[in-house]
């Protein structure tokens, strides 16, 4: 079954929960890192930010996200699972919209194949946003 | 006949998200994007073939999608 990997609007906090214990079977992950991106209330102009606007070109979010759980898997040995979830549609400000998760035997893989995974995912995922005020 | 699909600031741009544009290779289609869209001169696009990021400039075939992409600003 193909991964999911874009949501329309925010990561719910159920949907955050479901994901952090899907794997609870797995007893040899004993380090769970994880990171979750929220829409920040940035100033600009004199205007607050109230909500981001996201879109995708979803067939190459697709490609590109295997590639980077593929990256990641490859690079850091210890790594067991890597989840990653990104909004699109509107994202409030205090709203999450990305959501990462990484599972290891041991912490210093897990932490470090989780900033790894955001610093790609930041880098390759064709993804736009749109500031609302 | 090629279609091109747009994103982010270049779908604001051109008002459109997809065209469908006559080019031989992506250095002609780009000249014919900037000549169609001068507004979008000053924005720095990659363009990914039928959903795969582009590295180099290359040959198209008819009926290749080629997406216009704008810098990306996800996460």
């Amino acid at each position: 079954m193909k991964e999911k990997y874009l949501i329309a609007g925010p990561v719910t906090p159920a949907l955050i929960s479901e994901l952090m214990t899907s794997g609870n079977e797995d007893t040899g992950a004993g380090a769970v890192a994880v990171f979750i991106g929220r829409v920040r209330d940035d100033e600009q102009d004199e205007r607050r930010v109230s909500a981001i606007e996201y879109s995708a070109y979803e067939e190459m979010a697709v490609k590109e996200t295997d590639a980077i759980i593929d990256t990641v898997r490859s690079a850091f040995s210890d790594v067991r699972s890597v989840v990653i979830v990104h909004s699109t549609g509107i994202v409030r400000a205090g709203e999450a919209s990305l959501f990462i998760m990484v599972t290891a035997g041991h912490r210093d893989h897990a932490t470090r194949a989780c900033r790894h995974t955001l610093e790609m995912v930041k880098e390759k995922l064709p993804v736009w946003k749109k500031e609302l005020f | 006949m090629v279609k091109v699909l747009y994103f982010g600031i270049a779908r604001e741009i051109t008002g459109k998200a997809e065209e469908e544009l006559e080019a031989h290779d992506t250095a002609g289609l780009r000249h014919l994007i900037n000549v169609s869209h001068p507004g979008l001169r000053p924005v720095p696009f990659r363009l990914a073939l039928n959903g795969s990021l582009l590295r180099e400039e290359t040959t198209l075939e008819s009926g290749d999608k080629i997406a216009v992409l704008p810098p990306f600003a996800g996460g």
